[in-house]
């Protein structure tokens, strides 16, 4: 016996206050901790490319430390193990969001780290050359014209780890971050019906997806450096995106 | 007392004739569903092995009809779907028997218990009633009826709910000090209490009292819903439970 | 003027200028040439400072060249991706003299008039030809206003079509009176604007000469097997 689909509970639950509420929340956790992620994961970039073997340890560690440790491991960490170093840490000022935002960008730090320097390595050395010629700072070089450069290369891998980020937000739920999945949950355990429940926060998932590669698209072009008649040809070098634990 | 008795000899009955039956009945292994958070009822020890009450109760249930009880570990939220989609073949994880579930799966009783907000050591917080928790941090374990209760309660006079997987990791956060109350039963408190001795105590008991619960298939009320009903009317009459609740320092009056 | 006094520059454990003494007056357009290998992008990347020679000493004008002064032109081009013709021109003068970007354009639209390329402006390196980027490169450099230009090997990577542009440019800065040192295998060149040619191989300028004497009759054995083997 084939079961029927509740569309009126499809319906009801695509539309109800939890489900957009727990969107919203899984949003916001993915866009800050890619967003924290990706200024530490350039400073760790540019230590690895450091002329000092000190600062390339250190960041060698780090990468080496956030990735062998799977994230719900870090989520527990920075949420349990915590207060019992510092009792502070068991305060209401220290909410499931902010443990999940640290753990999750610390832990996506690393490997955005790895995506910049890749990206930092392809820019053709060449252009360093001409700007210290010309009598540039190393810093400047980089600010005016590696990075620049860089950032083309690492948009579309960025919009891969925005997408994992995402539905990693999900594990939060077990530190008690109620976002999308837990909202579904839920529901699906009220209503003892799985099947519309659960397609509902898909749906949610796919147009936040659908979004993000909407505005990956306009960040492509905007760094496409053709004037006018050739836009949208990208000619970069591809760099593959790295897996995830 | 004489009910008791002639469940026992039809169990015994039924027993000689399923060797021969097979089909209908059930043999060999005996699959009920558990989340093995929830000590001392269930819960999973350091090498991953379930242990608790409702394990050892399986197991003795299932010997009334020659069979072995193997948990099948889902999570709380998951147990009666997974009995309907037939992951196994009854629930015993310290359930409690509600109108809205037995709606979609009857249910035996086999204990009762009383609901109790477990806090800190010396009460700081004095917390007396559930009022008391207005503008406080409370934890509960997600999916259960503890976790609606309290939904309610938040939307009445308002505090702080965190939901965790495990009934543990709720009461874990009154040990670190995040929160100042944990929803639970008192089976759960017998447990944590012998467990982190000193550290936490009893706020408020409810008057109320819940059922404990074993659920089965509607379909299979003939089957192995008959089955649980004399096996458990059996091991009462025989005092097993007692016995079993003595183990965990459950009160013996609340067992069956 | 600018000048390289007894430079020795190693990579790892191969050493790649064994002391070379080298200079040039202002106006002197020197050509250098030799075997890949022989040190000539070497030297020119010491004498802008690209790369700091272990010993020896390089001075513009008795003291340190300060950025900018001397300019390179590479064979490559390097223009910077991201950045039009025009603000290619300008970065420098934005970047190391600070000056405003309207006073920038200003001059690198000057410039960028001088080599041709006026109507360029807007273009990127991508959408222009490799001789019409490494006029580009040359403006980029000039309008620093360097006291010296050093160029290696600029039209190695160009197709042959293209040479000519781009040489047409340097023999016009030549006759500007621009200083010059330049790596070339274009004799023709050579021939034309240099004031003299030297010959490098294994880290040492092994002879200099004006041009006429060092095509027709050069004295040492080594220049007439490069030269037999490349004219």
């Amino acid at each position: 016996m084939l079961a029927s689909f509740d569309t009126h509970l499809f319906w009801q639950a695509l539309s109800s206050g939890p489900y957009w509420r727990g969107a919203l929340t899984a949003l916001e956790l993915t866009a800050a901790s890619l967003g924290t992620a990706v200024f530490i994961g350039f400073a760790v970039a540019l230590g690895a490319l450091s002329r000092r073997r000190g600062v390339r340890s250190i960041s060698w560690v780090y990468n080496w430390l956030f990735r062998a440790t799977p994230t719900l491991l870090q989520l527990f960490f920075f949420w349990y193990a915590l207060p019992q170093i510092w009792t502070g840490f068991a305060g209401s000022w220290f909410t499931p969001f902010m443990a999940a935002w640290i753990a999750l960008s610390l832990n996506e730090a690393a490997y955005m780290s790895e995506i910049i320097r890749s990206g930092l390595m392809s820019v053709d050395p060449g252009q360093e050359l001409a700007g210290r010629a010309l009598g540039m700072s190393r810093r400047q070089i980089l600010r005016k014209v590696v990075v620049p450069q860089a950032v083309r290369i690492v948009i579309p891998p960025t919009g891969n780890e925005f997408i994992t980020l995402l539905k990693l937000t999900s594990l939060a739920s077990v530190i008690s971050l109620h976002e999308l999945l837990t909202s579904a949950n839920e529901l699906a355990t009220a209503t003892f019906r799985y099947n519309e429940t659960l397609l509902a926060a898909l749906v949610y998932y796919l147009v936040i997806v659908s979004i993000l590669m909407v505005f990956q698209a306009r960040l492509e072009r905007r760094f496409t450096w053709t004037s006018g008649r050739r836009r949208g040809r990208v000619a970069a070098p591809a760099i593959p995106s790295i897996p995830h634990g | 007392m004489r009910k008791s008795i002639v469940a026992v000899a039809l169990v015994a009955a039924a027993l000689a004739v399923a060797g021969s039956a097979g089909a209908t009945r059930h043999t060999g292994t005996f699959k009920y569903c558990t989340d093995p958070t929830f000590p001392p009822m269930e819960l999973a020890t350091a090498s991953g092995k379930i242990t608790g009450f409702d394990v050892d109760m399986a197991q003795k249930l299932a010997l009334t009809w020659g069979a072995t009880a193997s948990p099948v570990k889902t999570a709380f939220p998951g147990l009666i779907p997974a009995l309907n989609a037939k992951k196994c073949d009854a629930v015993i994880s310290g359930i409690f028997i509600t109108p809205d579930r037995t709606k979609v799966a009857p249910a035996i009783a086999y204990m009762h218990s009383h609901r109790v907000l477990i806090v800190a050591a010396g009460n700081p917080k004095g917390i007396k009633s559930p009022n008391s928790l207005k503008g406080l941090n409370v934890a509960v374990q997600g999916g259960t009826k503890y976790e609606e209760y309290l939904k309610a309660l938040k939307a009445k006079i308002g505090f702080s709910l965190q939901s965790y997987p495990g009934d543990t990791d709720a009461v874990a956060q009154v040990l670190l000090g995040r929160a100042d109350a944990v929803l639970t039963q008192d089976t759960s408190f017998v447990f944590q209490a012998g467990q982190h001795p000193g550290k936490i105590a009893i706020g408020f008991t409810f008057a109320g009292s819940d059922a404990f619960g074993i659920y089965y298939r509607k379909a299979d009320a003939g089957t192995v819903g008959a089955e649980i009903k004399d096996g458990i009317a059996s091991l009462e009459a025989k005092g097993t439970l007692k016995t079993l609740a003595k183990k965990y320092k459950i009160p013996v009056a609340d067992v069956k | 003027m600018l000048r390289a006094e007894n430079v020795h520059k190693r990579y790892g454990d191969l050493e790649v200028l064994r002391g070379v003494t080298f200079d040039v007056d202002p106006g002197q357009v020197k050509v250098l040439i030799g075997p890949s290998g022989s040190g000539k992008s070497t030297l020119l990347r010491c004498l802008c400072l690209l790369e700091e020679p272990e010993a020896g000493a390089v001075t513009l004008e008795a003291r340190r060249p300060g950025p900018g002064e001397v300019g390179m032109v590479f064979q490559r081009f390097n223009l910077f991706q991201n950045m039009t013709a025009l603000e290619n021109v300008m970065s420098g003068l934005v970047t190391v003299r600070g000056l405003s970007k309207s006073d920038a354009r200003g001059q690198a639209m000057e410039f960028l008039n001088r080599v041709g390329l006026a109507e360029k402006a807007a273009q990127y390196p991508e959408e222009l030809s490799g001789g019409q980027q490494q006029r580009v490169a040359i403006a980029r450099a000039l309008v620093m206003q360097p006291k010296a230009m050093l160029f290696d090997e600029p039209t190695s990577a160009l197709d042959v079509e293209l040479v000519r542009e781009v040489l047409d440019v340097m023999e016009s800065l030549a006759q500007d009176g621009m200083t010059m040192v330049v790596v070339s295998h274009e004799l023709r060149f050579a021939h034309s604007v240099a004031s003299s040619v030297l010959m490098m191989d294994e880290g040492r300028i092994i002879e200099e000469a004006p041009p006429g004497e060092f095509f027709s009759s050069p004295k040492q054995e080594r220049t007439k097997r490069f030269l037999s083997l490349v004219e």
